[in-house]
């Protein structure tokens, strides 16, 4: 009797299967929002944007190495090479004095649907971007 | 059956702690992190000397910015005063003989007026950026709405530094 007394028995019913399934499924997608980097394969994507006729005055004030982010404060990726020339107008060709045309090489790890922090890169695409010394709105030109 | 009571068991109060811990998780995600996950802390609030430039605004109009005037600066409603004015006739480009464009100058009288002139404002430093209320980084090439009694003007910034001597 006294054994009988102390074998408990637990017994576990579909009501409590569904609970823990359900407990499992929320502790899953928590996960996966917690730690929400991209899963699956990145790769790197080199872009170029080309903002046009920027005060001369301005355009030193971006460097390699510089961090960019979106508008919204999304990380771009890093600049690894700018070119700034003499801006021209794009009807007749005359050159804008005092003014550049700034072209950003921006590297970026991109997830595997091609995006990078959210944002889809292609030509022709406005972006409105900023790093530490210079806000800008150009056109990317170029993806690889 | 009618009478059967609820036992709380082990069970229970780990399944709790599983909800417990999920939405602690959801949390410090979304309230301390920023949007690239990193944890966000308030920084001290402090102020910065931002350099403007407004351009080709109506001669009359530009009597309005002057050494100490006081401007609503963007959509926060942070207060800014103005230090080193400087009006000076607008720029714009005129062709010459040659076809070229070159820099011309409006009247001296009624033309138009370019204002630079240096805003001190308040706001947070985050990652070497000054943001104006906390969200709108002020940086080289961005605009900025001033608006004050009378006159409101879109200046585009040109530089922007640090004063801790400003602090009020």
């Amino acid at each position: 009797m006294a054994e009988n007394k102390n074998k408990r028995r637990v017994s576990v019913t579909a009501v409590d299967l569904i609970i823990i399934a359900a407990l499992l499924l929320t502790g899953f997608f928590t996960y996966r929002y917690v730690f929400s980097d991209p899963v699956g394969e990145t790769f790197e994507l080199d872009y170029v944007v080309k903002v046009s006729a920027v005060r001369s005055e301005l355009s030193e004030k971006i460097a390699v190495g510089d961090e960019v982010y979106s508008e919204d404060g999304a990380y771009m990726g890093r600049v690894t090479a700018y070119e700034s020339r003499g801006a021209v107008m794009g009807t007749t060709g005359q050159t804008i004095p005092d003014r550049s045309d700034l072209q950003i090489t921006i590297e970026a790890v991109a997830d595997s649907g091609g995006l990078v922090s959210g944002n889809e890169i292609y030509v022709g695409r406005e972006l409105s971007m900023y790093t530490t010394g210079l806000f800008f709105e150009g056109v990317c030109i170029s993806v690889r | 059956m009618k009478g059967k009571k609820l036992a709380f068991g082990v069970l229970d109060i780990f399944l709790i702690l599983v909800v417990v811990l999920s939405a602690a998780g959801v949390a410090v995600r979304c309230v301390l992190t920023d949007k690239n996950g990193i944890l966000a802390v308030t920084p001290e609030r402090t102020s910065a000397a931002v350099q403007i430039l407004i351009e080709g605004i109506e001669n009359s109009s530009s009597d309005f910015f002057s050494e100490n005037a006081v401007f609503t600066v963007g959509d926060h409603d942070e207060s800014g005063r103005l230090m080193s004015v400087t009006v000076q006739p607008a720029e714009y480009y005129k062709e010459n003989e040659k076809g070229e464009l070159e820099i011309a100058y409006e009247d001296e009288e009624n033309g138009r007026r370019d204002v630079r002139c240096t805003v001190v404002v308040e706001g947070y430093y985050r990652d070497g950026i000054f943001m104006l209320g906390g969200a709108t980084p002020m940086l080289p090439g961005a605009e900025v709405k001033l608006s004050g009694s009378g006159v409101v003007a879109t200046a585009l910034i040109i530089d922007t530094a640090p004063i801790e001597e400003h602090k009020s």
